[in-house]
């Protein structure tokens, strides 16, 4: 035993945890000026005080920690199916014992402390993802093993939208990101890319121009039609297709067409486009049955796709999505401006991390801040409190600590010689990148409100506790890269 | 294998270069917020700071006895930010305050309406009662929590001790927006002099604003005090002013002018200090600047006082322009000996009225011819118009225009044409006409005849009351004068040089004696023996301006005759024909300067003047 931790202590990544250990601390103080109750003489370490009880759940982390480090690496690998499983189980006994806070079902009360289970849900899925890949038969470019990978990724996420918690439901398509980086095909990133992007342009224009079409449509459609003709020109890069010229041609002439009928006619539009996109369909099919080509059926899926994104969207925003969902879709993308509203929030962090300048206004004393102007400030909107009091100076300083984080999780991953400790910790570095990349984003006022916190910043045990065990577990398993 | 890991490097770098991208379009956006935009700092203090101003009182004024005639009073006022407002228990609050519910209602709506309150703004204070009783106050304060969004803010307002001198002191009143836009230093709610002298010593009575800075939290609570040496400043009262206003003076001319249009004014020549100015019909300070729940009613006082017909706002001693008559007959003389065109032994024939032009102007009946002393002594418009017309058609002057000009001149250096400088806005200059005013009016073909009415102070020739008393200053000093004004006293501040040094005018000191000569005569035998106390030995002259209305009455004069103390002018708009009226006044007013009290003997003539009453008489002719 002794033995043991000897070893993991000289094959520790004592890099990683330096940063891990800076961004607690930065955190810790960040807590302490956000939670500082005016005129209040509780003393700074009392536990009744949210800066108090956060440095209860940073002892108890680092005590996890070393319990991680401790336990033998293999046994992450042994065990990963029943962690897996009992954190599904979790998720689903939280949606029937869940009292709601704020609206979302996802925490378990256990005497005076509360757990959020969907945390927990992002390892044991990282871990169950990292085995299944690195099982010696699996091969990702088979589409049924996609299908399960997908699966078991969607899973708690479903379970997870279902107690309300939307934020953290979204985390789960980092892992998209690392089944790329594993040999998936890029084109289903594309894809999923494609189609955000796509929902986005027809959010944000939503002023009707003609006939029962948003200028977001319009675009749309354009931004369709141009990426058939990128991936045709790729293609047509890579392996001669026979009718290239025909078909640029083809598409050529249906634009400038379209542009005729609605300007000679009072065709409604809707359905010109409607067909056009059908008839291109009908065609790249006609194509691959008629000349076996891939391409061909991947242009026409992409097609299929599109469209039901270029259709649905409006009818996703109006009708599924809710009332105030689709209000801070709309605040974030700018289509809104409603300061005292949804946008509330973003309005008021981003006067604060204005504010600041550029040395910040100094500890304790940024007034948005101390009189609590943000909302969530200690939780989600804790990068505020930081750009107030510390400036431009403290957020860079920030960015480039996550960013090194991030990069230096890549690295480490990157030198695995082990299949699961490579996607383990391809997934780790995903998962904190999304949170940073998603959270900052929101407080900057560029990325829409998900209230998903910061990892090792934003108070809450569950958080720093789940972050801990993430990371932990990836340093845990990289004391075996060098082979002895 | 081998393009396997190719193919795995590539997708690598795609990884660290979406870090990369995401921290930069970070950094970037971090730059746009915290360093190339300035508006989010205040835009935060905005937020988080409420700034209390504290009022200290405006400067107080003393008369030139050291009464103290205007003071402050201080008011709560209740004002409301409507946007931190939330649950108002409106019951509760009207049961505070002790006013109904519909009032509450219709006040709201009135701070709300835009059309009524131009600067509204939900996130700005608003006053919602301009007065408050101490007990309601007390009752607000203690339930302040209850009613978040209320303010009470405590500010001196004006109190008038006597109901007198309502033009010279001026009102206050709240500033208009282009005072804001003017000087920052004040913001909306403050009170700011408009009229009088609250209006030229502004920048000496107003306090020094204290500014005090509470910290708010979002919720709209105020947390505690922000300490910030450079936004807190010790308030510091105004500065006192001492006039030169003999305010029991004032208030008995007052009292003689009621119901009378007109003006009397009274400077001591020896410093030009103004010991009484009064225009009438005049207003009452008190009234206007009166507060608490009576909005409607000042509005209608106010109202009021503008579209009356007599126009009590206007303050006729200065603002006004009148021709003098026959009171300019003396600054002719004066003319007329520096140009040597007469002597003081140099006599004109009178045949009731100019021979010249067979009889016009007219005169009044007397010996004949005059010498220059029993010229001014009986008024004699001939004896002026001779003097003009050989002054106009002296050789020595080459032409009419040069001799005009010269003559000009001479009028402006005793201070008439133009505004004397007195420390009251508005003050208007009058008109006395130069040779080109003439070539324009007849087109270069005029001589003396066109011009003669300017000879005994008709026609073109227009002074203002105050120009007119002192020129009787100028006679008393027997050659300059100081410019007449209101101020005594600055406290620690150097008055305005132009009231520290004499004005010389460009008449010879000697020229004065046989005018002072010809002034005593008309005061023991001549058109105003009115005014000849026993032993006080007065130098007068009545005027009588014709217009288009009954003539208006004036008496210039000054007294006593050697080392003279004060010089008068008493004007009465269509007072009939110059004697009566004006001269009785001055009589009295001399009087209660010299003695205090008005002697028995002459307590009839204060009775029948407190009697007659001018303005009615007027409006029924209209």
């Amino acid at each position: 035993m002794l033995c043991t931790k000897n070893k993991i202590y000289k094959t520790l990544d004592w890099f990683t945890i330096g940063i891990y250990l800076i961004l607690v601390l930065i955190g810790w103080f960040c807590i302490y000026t956000a939670s500082y109750q005016y005129n209040s003489a509780a003393n700074r370490f009392d536990i009744s005080t949210r800066a108090g009880m956060q440095i209860i759940w940073i002892l108890f982390s680092l005590i996890v920690a070393v319990i991680i480090l401790i336990i033998d690496r293999s046994w992450y690998e042994l065990y990963s199916s029943i962690i897996y499983i009992v954190s599904i189980f979790l998720l689903i006994l939280t949606i029937f014992i869940a009292k709601p806070v704020k609206g979302s079902y996802s925490w378990i009360e256990l005497g005076v402390i509360k757990i959020q289970p969907a945390e927990f849900a992002k390892f044991a899925t990282a871990l169950i993802v990292a085995k299944l890949l690195s099982s010696h038969q699996f091969n990702i470019s088979k589409k049924q093993n996609i299908i399960i990978l997908f699966c078991l990724v969607i899973l708690p996420t479903l379970f997870i939208i279902l107690q309300q918690e939307v934020g953290s439901a979204l985390v789960f398509s980092a892992f998209f990101l690392v089944f790329y980086r594993e040999g998936m095909s890029g084109k289903i990133l594309f894809f999923g890319f494609s189609n955000i992007l796509l929902s986005i342009i027809i959010i944000r224009y939503p002023i009707i121009v003609i006939s029962g079409m948003s200028l977001g449509q319009l675009l749309g459609t354009g931004y369709i039609i141009l990426c058939i003709v990128v991936f045709l020109l790729m293609y047509n890069y890579r392996i001669k297709l026979k009718h290239f010229k025909f078909l640029f041609y083809v598409v050529f002439v249906n634009t400038v067409m379209i542009t005729i009928i609605t300007v000679f006619t009072n065709v409604n539009f809707k359905w010109v486009t409607f067909f056009l996109l059908l008839f291109s369909l009908l065609y790249f099919l006609f194509l691959f049955i008629k000349n076996k080509i891939v391409v061909y059926l991947y242009i026409s899926l992409y097609i299929c796709i599109s469209s039901f994104f270029l259709y649905s969207t409006d009818y996703i925003l109006k009708n599924i999505l809710k009332p105030h969902q689709k209000l801070r879709i709309q605040v974030a993308l700018g289509v809104l401006k409603d300061p005292n509203g949804a946008g509330y929030n973003v309005n008021q962090s981003i006067i604060a991390i204005g504010a600041g300048g550029f040395t910040g206004r100094g500890y304790m004393k940024g007034t948005q801040t101390q009189l609590k102007y943000v909302p969530e400030q200690e939780t989600d909107f804790i990068f505020c409190a930081l750009g107030e009091e510390i400036g431009f100076i403290g957020s860079v300083l920030v960015l480039i600590f996550f960013s090194i984080l991030i990069m230096r999780l890549i690295y480490l991953a990157e030198k695995q010689e082990n299949i699961f400790a490579r996607v383990y910790g391809y997934s780790v570095a995903n998962i904190i990148f999304f949170h940073f990349t998603i959270n900052v984003g929101m407080v900057l006022g560029i990325a829409p409100v998900i209230g998903i916190p910061l990892p090792f910043f934003s108070y809450g045990g569950s958080s720093l506790l789940s972050f801990t065990i993430l990371l932990f577990i990836f340093l845990c398993l990289d004391t075996s890269k060098k082979k002895i | 294998m081998n393009i396997n890991k190719n193919y795995r490097d590539i997708r690598k770098i795609f990884m660290i270069m979406i870090v990369c991208l995401v921290f930069f379009i970070y950094t970037i956006q971090l730059l746009k917020l915290q360093i190339f935009n300035f508006n989010y700092k205040n835009k935060a203090d905005n937020n988080a700071f409420l700034k209390q101003v504290q009022y200290s009182s405006r400067g107080l004024i003393f008369d030139r006895e050291g009464v103290l005639i205007v003071r402050n009073q201080r008011i709560n006022e209740l004002q409301i930010i409507m946007n931190e407002i939330n649950n108002l228990d409106t019951m509760a609050f009207c049961k505070a305050l002790n006013i109904s519910l519909e009032d509450c209602r219709e006040k709201f709506r009135c701070i709300k309406n835009k059309s009524k309150n131009p600067g509204y703004s939900p996130y700005l204070p608003q006053i919602f009662l301009k007065y408050l009783k101490n007990e309601e106050c007390n009752i607000l304060q203690e339930f302040s929590y209850k009613f978040p969004g209320f303010y009470i803010c405590k500010k001196n307002i004006r109190q008038y001790l006597y109901p007198s001198a309502a033009h010279v002191l001026g009102y206050t009143g709240l500033v208009s927006k282009r005072d804001i836009i003017s000087d920052n230093f004040y913001q909306r709610g403050d009170y700011i002099g408009k009229t009088g002298i609250e209006y030229t010593y502004e920048k000496y009575l107003r306090s020094k604003k204290r500014c005090k800075i509470l910290l708010r939290n979002a919720s709209g609570h105020i947390e505690g005090k922000y300490t910030n040496e450079l936004h807190e400043s010790n308030p510091l009262n105004g500065t006192n002013l001492t006039i030169s206003i003999n305010i029991n003076l004032q208030a008995y001319g007052e009292e003689l002018m009621r119901n009378k249009i007109g003006t009397i004014i009274m400077i001591e020549p020896k410093t030009g200090e103004i010991l009484c100015m009064l225009s009438s019909p005049s207003f009452n300070l008190s009234d206007l600047i009166r507060v608490g729940d009576q909005k409607g009613k000042f509005y209608k006082y106010f109202i009021s006082l503008v579209q009356n017909s007599y126009k009590p706002f206007f303050n006729r001693a200065i603002n006004g322009i009148y021709p003098p008559g026959s009171v300019f007959k003396i600054a002719q003389s004066l003319v007329l000996l520096q140009e040597k065109i007469i002597t003081s032994n140099t006599a004109y024939s009178c045949s009731k009225g100019w021979p010249v032009t067979g009889g016009h102007p007219l005169c009044h009946e007397h010996k004949s011819p005059l010498s220059l002393a029993l010229a001014i002594e009986l008024s004699c418009n001939s004896y002026f118009c001779w003097g003009l017309k050989n002054m106009i058609e002296n050789k020595k002057y080459i032409s009419c225009q040069n001799a005009i000009n010269k003559w000009r001149n001479l009028m402006v250096s005793q201070g008439l044409g133009y505004p004397l400088g007195v420390d009251l806005p508005g003050e208007k200059g009058g008109t006395i006409p130069n040779s080109q005013h003439y070539n324009r009016l007849y087109k270069k073909y005029w001589n003396v005849f066109s011009i003669i009415s300017i000879a005994i102070g008709q026609g073109e020739i227009t002074l203002s009351p105050c120009q007119m008393c002192n020129l009787a200053a100028t006679i008393a000093n027997r050659g300059y004068f100081y410019t007449p004004h209101i101020i005594k006293n600055l406290s620690k501040f150097q008055l305005n040089t132009l009231y520290l040094r004499p004005h010389y005018t460009g008449i010879k000191s000697q020229y004065y004696l046989p005018i002072i000569e010809g002034m005593r005569l008309a005061v023991t035998s001549g058109t105003c023996n009115l005014v000849n106390i026993p032993d006080i030995p007065v130098c007068g002259k009545t005027g009588t301006a014709q217009n288009n209305k009954e003539d208006h009455s004036i008496f210039i004069g000054f007294a006593p005759m050697y080392n003279p103390k004060v010089a008068i002018l008493v004007f009465v708009e269509n007072g009939g024909f110059g004697s009566s009226c004006a001269v009785s006044i001055s009589r009295l007013m001399l009087q209660k300067y010299f003695k205090d009290t008005i002697p028995k003997s002459d307590k009839w003539i204060e009775k029948y003047i407190k009697k007659m009453g001018i303005s009615k008489h007027v409006v029924h002719k209209k």
